[in-house]
Formats: structure tokens, C-alpha cells, sequence
């Protein structure tokens, strides 16, 4: 693990050999993972997504010179929050209703109805214990992004499980993930030169 | 999109069972929720990777653009837990062999 300092940030990087063997992707996916979550547990972090592969150490400075102001200023934000998601989904799609064109808008809407309501029972229930929350809809599902103050995940844990749900519905919680879903546009996608 | 080259990753029947992180025994995730995190989430240079289960595309990195991502990974694997993910990794001309990259 290498450290490039830039001002008060600092990019840790390592170097890989490209291509690397196909069958340890999934255990260096998980030791990213565990790198980036093992700091995220002391301080906010901006993770760069797998594989961001910079052509030399100098594309990497020059990167941070031209974008490290956002950076610090998305870290400072987002200090003190995580990530926690929800996704709900339906368990199943079930079989068509098929008898009609009409039927089968009626059974596809209500199934909609269905999740638009539990999404916005969830939004009303996780609304005060977070300080941001958005919603993407996902195939036959929502997610649910909040950010949640620090010592605040079981809190939102308990509420997300609290919300009654309705039985053709499902609902995973996860987290505490650094807050990727808040990063502003201008980080979480800059523009490199020469790198499109 | 020409999919490249097809690198299968291992079996993955476990992908429901957590993955205890090293220091954190109550911190448990699932390898879906870390290969869509690691993958999906953060800052995007540039690269090109697809993730597909059982033929289906699940992630696509390419040119900026998400097109979809691995919640249906999860629901699908609900049901066929004893399929073999594969990762796609088209050829990118950007990408030499042997380059530094951030991890």
C-alpha cells in the first residue's frame, strides 16, 4: 500500500498487476473492501471504484492537484455521516394476469401502489433519523439511501425493520458504508484528462 | 456492447452468507453487497468492467456510464444459489499490462 499526500488528504493506492489472474478477483474484491472499510471506521473516506487504474504515479498527482479541493471539501461534509441502505423489492414476481390487456395494467399497478406506499412509509419512518435520504428506483424495487450520524446505525436498523411491510414485499438493510451516494458530481465523476 | 473478455470468478454459493471482516466480527456483509459497493459506489475514473450472473449482465463501467446494477443479483440468486457468476472485463485501450492502479 502506497500513500500519495496532497495537502491535508491523503491517496492510498497499490500496484497490481494488469491483467491479474481472473480467479482472485473476487478476494482482492473483499481486501479492498476490508482496506477501505477498515479506514472508513476511523475517519470519512471517498473510495475510488474497483480497478480505477491510473497510467503512472504522476496521472495520479496530477489527478489530485487538479481535484483535490472537492475532495476535501466532500470529506469535510460528510464527516460524521455513513451510508446505510434499504433495499424492498417484491419476493417474487408471480405470474402475469394475463386475461386482458386492462387486467394486467390493473395487477401491474396495484403491485406499483404496493411499493410506493411501503417506500414512502419507510421514507416518513427514516426521515428523522437521517440527516439526507434519497430514493432510486431500482427493477421491481427501491432503494434507499440515507446518511446517518455516527453511532446512529442501529437506530435506523430498528426503524427500517420496524415499518410494517406488506407480505409480497422484501426488505434488506445494510450498512454502514461510506456515504458514495452524497459525494458531489464534480468527485464522484471528474473529468480526466487523456483518461476517457 | 461486445463483452470482451470473459473472466468467470469463482463459485459463489456462499453469496448469501456473510462475510465476517477481520477486526469487526459484528460488522457481517454479503459478498453481493461488497462486489456491488466496490464496483458501483465511489469515484469513477474510467474503466470498463461488467459483472454477469448466469449470463445476465448485472454491472456495466464504462465510458462513466452505470447502466444497471446488482439488486437483481440478489433476487435471482435467491432462488438459483448454485449459479457461477462471471466478471467481463472488455479490452480497454487505456489499460496496459502491468499499470499502477488505485485498490
Amino acid at each position: 500500500m502506497n500513500v500519495l499526500e496532497h495537502d491535508e488528504l491523503r491517496l492510498l493506492w497499490s500496484e497490481v498487476e494488469w491483467p491479474f489472474e481472473p480467479s482472485t478477483f473476487q478476494r482482492k474484491a473483499i481486501e479492498f473492501h476490508q482496506t477501505v472499510h477498515h479506514l472508513f471506521k476511523q475517519t470519512a473516506v471517498i473510495p475510488f471504484r474497483l480497478l480505477s487504474i491510473f497510467d503512472h504515479q504522476q496521472s495520479l498527482a496530477d489527478f489530485v492537484a487538479r481535484h483535490g479541493s472537492g475532495f476535501i471539501a466532500d470529506l469535510e461534509r460528510l464527516q460524521d455521516v455513513v451510508q446505510m441502505e434499504c433495499i424492498i423489492f417484491f419476493k417474487s414476481p408471480g405470474l402475469p394476469d394475463l386475461s386482458s390487456g386492462s387486467a394486467y395494467l390493473r395487477q401491474k399497478a396495484g403491485l406499483q401502489h404496493l411499493l410506493d406506499e411501503f417506500g414512502g412509509n419507510l421514507h416518513t419512518a427514516l426521515s428523522p433519523v437521517s440527516a439526507g435520504l434519497r430514493i432510486k428506483e431500482v427493477k421491481n424495487g427501491k432503494r434507499i439511501y440515507c446518511q446517518v450520524q455516527r453511532g446512529q446505525e442501529d437506530l435506523f436498523r430498528t426503524t427500517a425493520q420496524g415499518v410494517k411491510m406488506p407480505d409480497s414485499l422484501e426488505r434488506r438493510v445494510s450498512g454502514p458504508w461510506p456515504a458514495a451516494e452524497f459525494l458531489s458530481e464534480s468527485v464522484k465523476m471528474p473529468e480526466v484528462a487523456g483518461q476517457k | 456492447m461486445a463483452p470482451g473478455r470473459r473472466i468467470p470468478l469463482l463459485p459463489m454459493q456462499n453469496d448469501f452468507e456473510s462475510v465476517s471482516l477481520a477486526g469487526h466480527p459484528d460488522e457481517d456483509v454479503s459478498l453481493l453487497d461488497i462486489l456491488d459497493h466496490v464496483l458501483n459506489a465511489g469515484v469513477v475514473i474510467h474503466g470498463s468492467l461488467v459483472i454477469s450472473v448466469a449470463g445476465v449482465d448485472l454491472v456495466y463501467l464504462g465510458l462513466n456510464v452505470i447502466l444497471t446494477s446488482v439488486e437483481t443479483a440478489f433476487r435471482n440468486l435467491g432462488v438459483a444459489k448454485d449459479v457461477v457468476p462471471k466478471v467481463v472485463i472488455p479490452k480497454n485501450k487505456g489499460i496496459a499490462e502491468s499499470k499502477r492502479s488505485l485498490r
